[in-house]
């Protein structure tokens, strides 16, 4: 005879976690009885914890771990740092303007990079159009061409 | 538990020493009884460091425990995989008149405990062990409650027929 029914209360009943059922059944609580018995016996087994030098051991592990996070993070920032670094100097000035109206040896010299640049500054606020922008380099380009056949023709 | 955590995810060094104080012992029992007593500091170690790098992704609204033993009970399980199981030892000798003494009913325990079917003696270690709860077991190993209750109730069954007669009660 059994009460398999009842398998799974009789385990929460051996553990303190109630049945009523179990309260009021004779099998089930001979069964509840013995699984009580093994656990009071399994209680009794030697301790087994870990040492103090194991709990160093991990304490030293994980700080371990956490430096080298920290060494890899910093590595990571400066691999960017170098990265915008080196996307900036690849921004070079524009080479010089050599029209073909200006006399030997006057080089006008544009730096089409840094007038953009400045234009963006100014005009950030605002924020014109490209358009505007656009012209408004051309406006320099065509200006930087008169002064060299200004030069030319003084 | 909730100042815990979040030490844990700020990576606050003494909120891990904590960490390790409150489950660092059950988990290495756990682990030693499950994977083996000359495998167990190593793996404990690995647990923790891995708790370490993964701290990050834990929700916050769960509990630690069952989160930190599945951690535990996966590495047991890749670890038993990779090695060779042990020969199965004899039980324990018996006195002349072939009864056995109280240490020796334990010893006795302990290897019908060892040579419970490895789905029953994960639920017994987890309870025995972990401390964890019957839900909380239920959690770590993915399976339904009734499953984890179910498991224990056939380990119970194969403990107490190991003892025969001591349980003669």
């Amino acid at each position: 005879m059994g009460c398999d029914r009842f398998a799974a209360a009789r385990v929460l009943a051996a553990y303190g976690e109630a049945s009523e059922h179990v309260e009021g059944c004779d099998f089930c609580n001979g069964e509840v009885d013995e699984m009580r018995e093994v656990r009071r016996l399994y209680a009794t087994r030697p301790a087994r914890n870990l040492t103090v030098r194991s709990k160093n051991r991990i304490v030293a592990a994980l700080r371990r771990q956490s430096r080298l996070r920290r060494l890899r993070v910093a590595m990571m920032a400066a691999a960017m740092l170098v990265a915008v670094a080196l996307a900036q100097s690849a921004r070079r000035p524009v080479e010089p303007v050599r029209s073909e109206h200006a006399p030997a040896g006057a080089v006008v010299d544009v730096h089409v990079t840094e007038v953009r640049d400045r234009i963006s500054d100014l005009e950030w606020d605002a924020r014109p159009p490209k358009i505007y922008l656009d012209a408004a380099l051309d406006d320099v380009a065509r200006r930087v061409d008169l002064l060299s056949w200004d030069d030319e023709n003084m | 538990m909730n100042d815990l955590v979040a030490g844990l995810k700020a990576g606050d060094g003494r909120a891990f020493e904590l960490l390790l104080k409150e489950f660092g012992d059950r988990v290495y029992r756990f682990v030693a009884r499950l994977a083996g007593p000359e495998a167990a500091e190593d793996l404990t170690q690995e647990v923790f460091l891995r708790v370490h790098r993964s701290i990050g992704s834990f929700d916050p609204s769960g509990r630690l425990g069952p989160w930190i033993f599945t951690i535990a009970n996966n590495l047991c399980v890749d670890h038993l995989r990779r090695r060779t199981p042990p020969p199965a030892k004899g039980g324990p000798a018996r006195g002349p008149a072939g009864m056995l003494e109280a240490k020796e009913w334990r010893e006795a325990l302990m290897e019908a405990v060892a040579r419970l079917p490895e789905e029953q003696r994960r639920v017994f270690h987890l309870r025995e062990e972990g401390g964890l709860t019957f839900r909380e077991i239920a959690q770590v190993l993915g399976c339904p409650l009734g499953t984890a209750l179910g498991r224990m109730h056939g380990a119970m069954q194969r403990l107490r027929r190991s003892l025969g007669a001591r349980l003669e009660i």
